[in-house]
């Protein structure tokens, strides 16, 4: 037998001789590890996992700089004709109407050119995938490729729907094929409903004013390409810039971008720099956890090395040299480590399934991600496991290998012991620390949660029903727009228990901002300077008394803010202060063309962004005078609004069939989706302080019963010499507190400092709440209270016979 | 003549505790041959485990010269000292210093891993020195399922057990009863009768007789040397 499973023999042995020490370090590893392999595999899914298709390296997406990544069609077809270093395909997003029977709903398509599914190189589930053969003759090729998802979710996964139509803008399509359950498309997590060719654009993307398909003017098509055998990406980028005067038509000023090739197989950029910040943080905390959950198996070990110290000094005697030594300690942290990683990867898969219902409810957008574990997953886990397990197996290692040989020769145990005492209580302070931090975060949204109720937006909030249409994708025109809100709009205030309907661009705290910039007539800027921002919305007549929202001064927008009428806004009262220091009233702003826009009111201010908020400027403008495309419709009823709101559908239908109705709820309902930040912090930081409340509760515990189990002697001594048990209990407890009470301090700063950071994502409290930190702090002392206590009061109800018979 | 095999001159040993100087052992001269069995006698704290450490390795003398087996060993790394423990020397300790988690074969077995002697080798030598001291039957057995006589005599297995150049032994009667005591120095007196080399810790007069020459100690000094024979005559 080799010396390496000698040595694993004898860890094995040793751990199952101290079932206690391995269960504890075992389930601290294996939760310390399982969230961190959830919260990897998530990364992993997002933003590490290639795309699945053939040959992933080999896919570049073109755009032309980082804020300009569309092309129109011509351009994209003479970019296929004009080189052959790289094959590219396009496409579009859209929503569709989709109509079964009676019922019209918004799906999301994606219109793709005929090379989009051969570019990618993948294979269908079932029947065919759509090809250059579907990209020929404007309006001939009505057919439709559905995803794996829809086929699952909306058509009962049947086999026999290949063949059958689908009512999509009142056309019909052919399903032609499904695409496999691998495939999420071409952006990592954002899955189209359904793709359909590039030739029936008049039918899935009508656009009454463009020929999308032959005018240079609409850039509406993203690009994407594969690489042809043997050209590298700077060679084919050359290739395409060398293109790029001829096709683009124009000469390019120096401040715009030029074409450009960038690695494939991500987010789109927007939510990419959201999850660039997001996972990482997470990672960040869940590796807290990890580090507490180590120091916890860290000072397990030093307690047993110190349990050991007459063996480890014995080996010594009999020539173990110190790295024998060290080794024999590794492999057993080792050991521990990957039964930790074990159990780890079971309960990340556990909590990875649980996932999906904390997502918040995203219509219009498919977010399916691939949350499977992969061998990344896996490496990172053990390699986790590695890690910690020789990191945190080393410190006890080299403490307890350094015993005092002579003292083996004297028989005497005291002699032998392993100073560890000041390590393990630094693990103590650092894990009562780090789980103060924890917990004070997680305290804080949970309070902010709870008072999101009570907190006044500043627009009513229980007694409204919203829901939005998009006339654009049944290519409406804007006249037709303008009469089909209004027709809309009557409708629903004739409805019984409606109070009144207004019409608006953007409903607050819809999480996102709008903002516009703006200029005081009279005021110009210094040159080069930036214009001012204030945040945006447009909306219709009878919005405010709508919403709720008094003016204070001036008045409402009206039928008669026509287009041919002075341009006129309202502001709210932080513009009114910050911008003008006093009345705003008959004050004007000018727009791009220096046209004079007259601010004719004043409203009070309410929360956009985020609840509980300090206002910011805002401007709001007349729908009539700025026409939209997309409309929420706002209905401010009598009673419950819930009874309204099942009413919203067939209204929009007796105008237009094939109309969606789009993010229909309550008010109440949308804020639950504007509060879901907050509640999925809370949770996760609750979960997460949660255990670490365990685990350093698990490890004050170890420290103290390993204390009083070294100090049964002197403890039998003085109950000998007639201490009674609560002096004793006093003692020691005493002397762990302090140590709790060290950690505490140095938590409590670390949490304040925290919490500053997470100010902005808290509503309702400070972030210096005191009765969190207070809430959290006695906790703490509680937990760690019972942690000494238990020990000791076991310690000094012992026999002291027994204990000063034990030596 | 026998080639000497260790050789102290002028050996002192202090500790410094907290301002105070003990000086456990002044300027000892000893030399002990091949196939002698010495024992070291004298009061309590005259520093005999102090001297018993030093001739083992496990300490460093504060001054002086300690030749083993003709090499200089008195300043040598730990690592070296380790080495050295492990191929020269065999312990015996008062309270048999086994290891619990591991079978008496195992223990035994220990300081030849250490060595990095291939298993098979192992197996052979461990069962040999298992028969030696009569616990062949035992290999399997945890130290806890066995009487203190028995244990000392697997300790004495596993000092043997590497084929050192000399047995060190702290007073390895002190926990038995008389019985098993005498046992354990039969057990002595056969191994050192086959050529082992022996130096012996002793409070009992009647054990330090087993041995053919007496030292005795005296706060740090050797104060007399005699031959036990001469002794009990
Ligand atoms: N680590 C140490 N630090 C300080 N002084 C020590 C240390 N070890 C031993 N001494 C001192 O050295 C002297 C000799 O001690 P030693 O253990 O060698 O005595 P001993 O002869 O073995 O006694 P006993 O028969 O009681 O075992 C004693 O005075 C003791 O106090
Ligand atoms: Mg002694």
């Amino acid at each position: 037998m080799t010396t390496f499973l000698l040595d694993l023999k004898h860890a094995l042995r040793g751990l199952l001789r101290s079932p206690g020490f391995t269960f504890l370090a075992v389930l601290s590893l294996a939760l310390g590890i399982g969230v961190n392999s959830a919260i990897f595999t998530a990364l992993n899914s997002v933003l590490l996992r290639p795309l699945p298709v053939n040959e992933p390296s080999k896919l570049v997406r073109v755009s032309m700089g980082p804020r300009d990544e569309s092309f129109s069609t011509p351009v994209f077809r003479e970019l296929v004709r004009n080189q052959s270093s790289v094959e590219l395909a396009a496409e579009c997003f859209m929503p569709l109407s989709w109509t079964q029977g009676d019922q019209s709903r918004q799906i999301t398509g994606s219109i793709i050119s005929g090379s989009y599914f051969p570019t990618l190189g993948i294979n269908p589930f079932m029947g065919r995938l759509l090809g250059p053969q579907d990209d020929q003759i404007p309006g001939g090729h009505p057919v439709a490729v559905v995803s794996q998802n829809f086929w699952k979710n909306h058509l009962a996964a049947d086999p026999a729907v290949l063949g059958h139509t689908l009512t999509l803008n009142g056309h019909p399509f052919t399903i032609v094929g499904i695409t496999a359950p691998s495939f999420h498309g071409d952006y990592v997590g954002m899955v189209p409903d359904l793709w359909v060719p590039l030739s029936m654009q008049a039918q899935a993307l009508p656009d009454p004013k463009n020929n999308r398909l032959e005018s240079r003017n609409v850039q509406w098509l993203q690009l994407f390409g594969r690489l042809r055998p043997g050209v590298k990406r700077p060679q084919a980028e050359q290739t395409l810039l060398a293109l790029e005067e001829g096709v683009l038509q124009k000469k390019r000023e120096a401040r715009d971008g030029h074409i450009q090739l960038a690695v494939m197989g991500s987010l789109p950029p927007e939510i990419l720099n959201v999850m660039n910040i997001l996972l990482p943080a997470l990672q960040l905390i869940v590796l807290m956890v990890l580090l507490i959950a180590c120091s916890n198996v860290a000072n397990l070990q030093l307690a047993r090395a110190v349990a050991r110290r007459q063996e480890v000094a014995m080996r010594v005697v009999l020539g173990a040299s110190r790295a024998q030594l060290v080794r024999q300690f590794i492999t057993e942290s080792g050991l521990l480590s990957i039964l930790g990683a074990t159990g780890g990867l079971a309960l990340g898969a556990l909590i990875m399934k649980a996932v999906p219902s904390l997502l918040p409810p995203a219509e219009g957008v498919n977010l399916v991600f691939d949350l499977s574990m992969d061998w990344r997953v896996v490496s990172f886990a053990l390699l986790l496991a590695l890690t910690t397990g020789i990191l945190f197996g080393l410190a006890p290692a080299l403490q307890a290998t350094r015993p005092d040989l002579v003292s083996v020769l004297k028989e005497d145990a005291a002699g032998l012991t392993v100073r560890t005492g000041l390590t393990r209580r630094i693990f103590v302070v650092a894990q009562v620390a780090l789980s103060l931090v924890l917990l004070v975060a997680s305290g804080l949204f949970l309070r902010s949660l709870g008072k999101a109720n009570s907190v006044d937006p500043g627009f009513e909030r229980s007694r409204m029903v919203l829901f939005s249409v998009n006339p654009r994708i049944m290519g409406y025109s804007q006249e037709r727009s303008t009469a089909l809100f209004e027709e809309i709009r009557q409708r629903a205030a004739a409805l019984p228990g409606v109070r009144s309907v207004a019409l608006g661009a953007f409903v607050p705290l819809r999480g996102g901002k709008t903002t516009t910039t703006y200029e005081v007539q009279g005021q110009d800027l210094p040159k080069g300077a930036q214009p001012p921002e204030a945040n945006f919305n447009q909306v219709g007549h009878g919005y405010f008394q709508t919403m709720g929202i008094p003016v204070l001064s001036g008045r409402e927008f009206m039928d008669t803010d026509v287009p041919g009428a002075p341009k006129v806004a309202i502001v709210n009262a932080t513009f009114e202060r910050k911008v003008f220091g006093g009345h705003a009233i008959g004050r004007r702003l000018v727009d791009d063309n220096k046209d004079p826009i007259e601010i004719v009111g004043v409203v009070r201010d309410v929360n956009t962004t985020s609840l509980g908020e300090l206002a910011d400027p805002m401007l709001y403008q007349p729908l009539s005078q700025n026409l939209r495309g997309d409309l929420t419709v706002h209905v401010a009823t009598s009673g419950d609004p819930a009874i309204l709101r099942g009413q919203m559908r067939d209204l929009v239908r007796g105008v237009d069939p094939y109309l969606p109705v789009n993010e229909l709820r309550t008010m109440q309902e949308h804020l639950r989706v504007a509060l879901f930040s907050a509640r999925i912090g809370a949770l996760l930081l609750g979960v997460f302080g949660t255990l670490a409340l365990i685990l350093a509760t698990t490890g004050v515990y170890g420290v103290m019963a390993y204390n009083v189990d070294q100090r049964k002697k002197e403890i039998g001594i003085r109950m000998a010499l007639g201490a009674q048990i609560r002096d004793v209990v006093r003692l020691i407890v005493s002397q762990g507190m302090r140590v709790v009470f060290v950690g505490l301090g140095i938590g409590l700063a670390l949490a304040w400092g925290v919490s500053r950071l997470l100010s902005s994502l808290l509503f309702g409290i400070a972030a210096t709440d005191p009765l969190t930190f207070a809430a959290i702090t006695s906790l703490l002392i509680a937990t760690a209270f019972l942690a000494c206590f238990i020990p000791a009061l076991r310690a000094a109800r012992r026999d002291p016979m027994t204990a000063l018979r034990n030596e | 003549m026998a080639k000497s095999l260790i050789n102290l001159t002028g050996i002192k040993k202090v500790f410094t505790t907290e301002e105070v100087e003990t000086h456990a052992l002044s300027d000892i001269h000893l030399d002990i041959k091949e196939g002698e069995y010495v024992s070291i006698e004298g009061p309590s704290g005259c520093g005999k485990s102090t001297l018993l450490a030093i001739l083992g390795l496990l300490d460093a003398p504060s001054g002086g010269s300690y030749e083993l087996n003709g090499k200089p060993v008195a300043q040598l790394t730990l690592s070296d000292r380790a080495r050295i423990r492990n191929r020269e020397i065999g312990f015996i300790f008062q309270s048999f210093n086994l290891i619990g988690d591991l079978t008496v074969f195992e223990n035994v077995e220990l300081p030849l891993v250490y060595r990095g002697m291939p298993s098979g080798e192992r197996r052979t030598r461990v069962m040999e020195a298992l028969e030696e001291v009569g616990m062949g039957h035992r290999a399997k057995h945890l130290p806890s399922q066995l009487s203190g006589g028995q244990q000392q005599r697997v300790a004495v297995a596993r000092a043997v057990g590497g084929r050192p150049s000399i047995l060190l032994a702290d007073e390895p009667t002190g926990n038995l009863d008389s019985t098993n005591g005498e046992a354990v120095m039969d057990l002595l007196k056969e191994l050192h009768r086959r050529g082992s080399t022996i130096c012996m810790v002793t409070h009992d007069p009647r054990f330090a007789n087993y041995a053919e020459r007496n030292i005795h100690l005296f706060d740090g000094r050797v104060i007399e040397e005699g031959n036990s024979s001469r002794r009990s005559a």
